[in-house]
Parts: C-alpha cells; structure tokens; sequence
C-alpha cells in the first residue's frame, strides 16, 4: 500500500489523536495503571546474580543501529548499568552498529554517574565489535566464555544470530532476559532465555521502567488505538457474517 | 591450486569455529578474531565500494557536484557528541536520523497492519463450508484473545480479561511454537550446506 486512502487517513488521525490526548493527560497528572510484565521484574534479580557470582552481566543490542528499537533498548540498558553500577558490578556492551557508539557511551557513563558510581566506569566495557552479523555473533559468544557472564540482556534487533547467543548464553549458564520486535526470532528466545519480552511488551518495557508520563500516556493511546481496532475487526466479522450493504460497506472502508 | 588452498583454510576455518561445541579454545579465539577482523575489512570495503563511492565520492568528484561535500559535514556534527559544549549539534543528526526512522515506522504501519485489519473481517458461517466457518471463528478468537493480551493500560488480574489474556498467551505460544519448528528446518538447510562443503569439496568422501 503506497499511498493513503480516506479511511486509513481517519484512522491514522484517530489513533495519533488518541496517542497524543493520552500524552497530554500524563502530563497533566494522570498515572495510568501499567501491568506486570514478568521480564521486567526479574532485572533486579538478575543484577543481584551477577553481584552474587562476582561476574560480569553481557547487554547486547544485536543489530540495531540508530532508530526507535534502539533507543528503547538503551533505556533498559541505563536503568541495568544503573543497577549494576550501584553493586560495582560491571556491564559489557559489544556493538554491532558504529554510529549507536558515542550515544551508548555517553548514556552508560550517565547512568553511572547517576548511581554516584562515575569511580566504576570504564569506557572499555562499551566497544564497538562488528559489523558483520556472525563476526559479531561468534565475538559475543566468545566474549561469554572467556568473561563467565552472569546474566546476558538480548535487547534490539536481531536475526539469524539469536539463537546462536542465547544458546551459548544458556551453556555458559547465565540467567538470560531478551526482547525483540522481530517475531521470526521470538520463538528462539522463548525457548532458550529465562524471560523473554514477546511483540509489544518490547515497547512497553521502557514506559514500565522509566514510568515516564510522556511514554506511559504513550503506551496509553496505543492501548486506546488497539481496542479501537479490535473493535472495528468485530464489526467487519458480524457485517461479514450478517452480509447484505453492511458487509459492503465494511468492505469499502479501506479501499 | 589457488582453488585448493581456498578450500583448506574454508574448511579449516569452519572447523575452528565449530570447535567452540566442544568449549572455548585457543584455535576457537583465533578464528573469532580473524573473523572479526574481516568482517570488519570486508565493511569498509563494501561501504565505500557500494555507498560512498558510486553515491557520493563520483557525483562530487566527477561529475561536478560539488554541493556533496555537504554531507561529509553533516556526517561529521555527529562526532560532536564528545564535547559539552557543542554536542547539540550532533543532536541535529540524531534528531533527523530518529525522524526519518519514526517517519518510516508510521509508513509501514499503513503498508502492513492495515490490510491486516481488512483481512480480519471474516464471515463465521458454516455453509457452504464447515472448514471454512471453524477456521474464521478460530481466526476471530485467536485475534481477540492475543489483542487483549497486548493492552498493557488495563488489568490482566480480573475476569475475563483475564482468561481472555491468558488463552491469547498460549496461542502466542503455539504460533511461536511453529516457526521454532519452520526455521529450525532452514537452519538444519544451513548446517548441511556447511557438512556439504566439508565432505564433497573438501574432503571429497561423498558425491553429489
């Protein structure tokens, strides 16, 4: 679909419309209720492992480069570094994309300074390793061996290479903690990882942590977005199943 | 000759890598960095071949535009991340890059999860077909069931949203399930491709 018809772009304006009125009314005063997503209430489990161990925690990004996966992914990362940082545990970042190298640096050394840890930052624990997708994957497992990882964090984008790191990661006996938006690798992480972030709760993750009133009203509107879809589908099977003009019509909306 | 010892150090590369089955190892280390390292040539080699080369360098260079070089300095606000005082500027390339990607999202949301709903107006009629109307009914549920599971605003605690939420929850599960299997089959297709180069080209004990 290359180009936008009346009833997607009445769609499109309702459901930004209602993203953005959710925004607007978290930032008035309104804390939204946000449920439980159980990969999130294990973070500060995992971080008391590795302090328990003595070992390091791994936090890979997999391939994103600069975009919004990323820098969801690098909240968690913050608040993880944060954690670990407060315990003097180190966290190691390898990157596969270049550009995301200064920003992830720079919000590492933040979340230090803002655990009042700046002593414990080491600016060789976040590196670039490489760019090409099993290069990087085989520098990570070797990196889980040779560092005896705790805990791993599979967070970004990933492809072929995700079961390659969460099963070394599980050999090497590590608590591990994954999410993706990717959902051809979901099922990898699902049955190699301790928790696993499926689909959406990728994107809720961040408004879970940060409980940001701009990502929490966020996540509010798209709630409101979903509904109004589920909606709308129901309508279209019993116009459907019912038939005559209102099917017709149902069948037009997009068209 | 030259094809020979490319098959050697393939298979003995491939070999070294595999060799992490048995555990980390000293020919394992060496082979991750040499892979390492050229993944990393090979990159640079293909970026400025495929992108900067035939994009940007030729249509400066060569064919007079010299307006290219601008790039190359928009490129370069990037690195101004690592002082306080001007990393604002940096910001501008980090803003423009999270725009566009926001701008394709928003897109691709229209290109892919719009036929989506349209696909979903399904009729829930056993006739003619019996098939047909269990499949759309079963499509009809799956579709609410993992909907509800994805609202994150409202609580999964109290009936039916809860039961709701947790029947989506295992019909997630069961399409994971699936493409575990699917994929693990193309993954299997890999792995053979690899036995096959190391028993036909290398070794040359089986025949194609």
């Amino acid at each position: 679909m290359e180009h936008s018809t009346p009833g997607i772009t009445a769609l499109e304006l309702i459901l930004t419309g209602a993203i953005l009125f959710s925004i607007l009314w978290a930032r008035g005063g309104k804390e939204f209720f946000l449920r439980k997503i159980a990969a999130f209430d294990v973070i500060d489990d995992a971080v008391g492992r590795a302090v328990e161990m003595g070992r390091p925690i791994l936090f890979s990004f997999g391939l994103s480069g600069l975009g919004i996966t990323f820098f969801q992914a690098l909240a968690i990362m913050s608040y993880v570094v944060r954690r670990a940082a407060q315990y003097g545990v180190r966290v190691i970042v390898p990157l596969f994309a270049p550009e995301v190298y200064p920003l992830t640096e720079e919000v590492y050394k933040e979340a230090h300074r803002a655990a009042g840890r700046l002593e414990e930052y080491n600016p060789s624990d976040v590196f670039f390793l490489s760019n090409d997708q099993f290069a990087y994957a085989s520098g990570v497992v070797g990196l889980m061996h040779r560092e005896k990882t705790a805990t791993h964090f599979f967070l970004g984008d990933f492809a072929a290479e995700s079961l390659i790191l969460a099963e070394e990661g599980h050999s090497v006996g590590a608590v591990q903690i994954a999410g993706t938006p990717s959902t051809l690798q979901l099922p990898f992480f699902v049955a190699a990882c301790d928790y696993t972030l499926i689909g959406e709760e990728y994107y809720a993750a961040s408004a879970y942590i940060s409980r940001e009133p701009i990502i929490v009203g966020s996540i509010k509107g798209q709630d409101i977005g979903k509904m109004l879809m589920l909606l709308l589908s129901l309508c279209g099977v019993i116009a459907m199943t019912v038939g005559g003009n209102f099917a017709t019509i149902f069948q037009h909306i997009f068209k | 000759m030259l094809d020979v010892i490319i098959v050697w150090l393939a298979a003995i590369s491939t070999l070294g890598i595999y060799s992490i089955l048995y555990k980390e190892n000293p020919v394992f280390r060496f082979f991750e960095h040499l892979f390492i390292g050229l993944g990393l040539g090979w990159t640079i080699f293909t970026i400025w071949k495929d992108i900067l080369h035939p994009k940007w360098w030729t249509p400066m260079v060569e064919q007079g535009k010299w307006y290219w070089i601008f790039a190359l300095v928009i490129g370069a606000l990037y690195y101004f991340i690592y002082s306080p005082r001007f990393s604002w500027m940096a910001r501008l390339v980090i803003s423009t890059l999270m725009g566009l990607s926001a701008g394709l999202v928003f897109k691709s949301f229209a290109a892919i999860y719009i036929p989506q709903i349209e696909a979903s107006f399904r009729a829930v009629r056993f006739t003619p077909s019996i098939a047909t109307g269990l499949n759309n009914l079963l499509s009809t549920i799956i579709l609410i069931s993992v909907l509800v599971y994805f609202l994150f605003t409202i609580s999964h605690d109290k009936q039916p949203i809860a039961g709701i939420s947790k029947l989506g929850r295992w019909f997630i599960m069961l399409g994971l399930g699936a493409m575990f299997g699917s994929t693990v089959m193309a993954r299997l297709s890999l792995f053979i491709d690899r036995l096959t180069f190391l028993l036909h080209d290398w070794l040359r004990i089986i025949k194609l």
